[in-house]
């Protein structure tokens, strides 16, 4: 059987959800990954579908991570940031509390990471010692 | 022969006492008889006392020169062996100035080489002894610092955690979105 590469599949998910909805395309893939066994490579194979929604739709999906919530004049200005950064159209983030990052925030993205939170330079700090 | 000799004699004293020398009182016969005397006498003694003595004499006298000889040839040989002598001791006492001269040399040599040694021996202590110090004091000042920096870390992580509030966190929020952008822009 032909193996698909992960930019294949990134391509063909993105292919099924514009006729399909999430819940039928999910099973597809996870089959397919599994079939090829390629469980490993779910988390990279997310992020080439990331990837390739950006490219082709101009959507950027992620999590951002911050210790409080975030009020909705700082969530669109870290919308606008990424904006910048990615020239995307629109953003579509999934926000996590997390108290280990101190303070600040933390955006994960197929395309770019931003670790903006005190935990950084403090886990910088204590990996001197 | 003496038989001739005293007929020839007798002959000889008859014919002068006819005349001649008898004529002045000597008798002539006593005198042919004291000449042959005499001439045995002589011949005596030639054979039995002269030659001896004169042999031995000639003997005593080689003898004499023989051991004057070899006095000279023995002193010669003296001169000659107390030349050698000092040849010798002169070249002995010069060959042992020599290996003097060479054990101190040497003696020198050996000093000098074993206190290079000991120099560069000691330089490789002290090089060491550097090496190791600053490898320790290096040891010491990252374990301080790891200790500082984990100390700083966790006391900073805590008071963080107890005194950061809402707002307080959005200021920083807000400060590293402008952050970031300001590096995007550059």
């Amino acid at each position: 059987m032909k193996r698909f590469s992960r930019k294949q599949l990134a391509v063909a998910t993105l292919a099924l959800l514009e006729k399909h909805s999430l819940k039928e395309v999910l099973p597809v893939l996870a089959e397919a990954i599994i079939k090829e066994k390629r469980t490993n490579e779910v988390e990279v194979i997310t992020r080439e579908i990331g990837n390739q929604l950006l490219q082709k739709k101009g959507q950027l999906t992620g999590t951002i991570e911050t210790v409080f919530p975030l009020t909705e004049k700082l969530n669109e200005e870290i919308e606008h940031l990424l904006k910048n950064i990615t020239e995307a159209k629109s953003i579509h983030l999934k926000h996590i509390i997390n108290k280990k990052l101190v303070g600040g925030f933390k955006v994960e993205t197929p395309t770019i990471e931003i670790d903006a939170s005190l935990a950084r330079p403090l886990h910088q700090l204590n990996s001197i010692a | 022969m003496f038989l001739q000799i005293a007929i020839a004699s007798e002959k000889a004293v008859e014919a002068a006492a006819s005349g001649g020398i008898g004529a002045i009182g000597i008798d002539l016969r006593s005198l042919i008889f004291q000449i042959i005397n005499f001439a045995i006498l002589l011949l005596l003694l030639k054979k039995f006392a002269y030659k001896p003595i004169l042999d031995v004499l000639e003997n005593r006298h080689k003898k004499v020169e023989e051991s004057l000889k070899n006095a000279k040839e023995i002193e010669h040989l003296k001169s000659s062996l107390e030349n050698e002598k000092d040849t010798i001791l002169k070249n002995a006492h010069s060959k042992a100035q020599g290996i003097l001269e060479q054990s101190k040399k040497q003696a020198i040599e050996v000093l000098a080489t074993a206190e290079q040694k000991a120099i560069e021996r000691d330089k490789q202590l002290l090089v060491a002894a550097h090496a190791r110090i600053n490898n320790e004091s290096e040891q010491v000042r990252k374990s301080l610092l790891g200790e500082v920096a984990s100390f700083i870390s966790k006391t900073t992580e805590k008071v963080l955690n107890q005194k950061l509030d809402s707002s307080t966190d959005h200021t920083i929020i807000k400060e590293a979105i402008a952050e970031t952008q300001k590096n995007i822009s550059q």
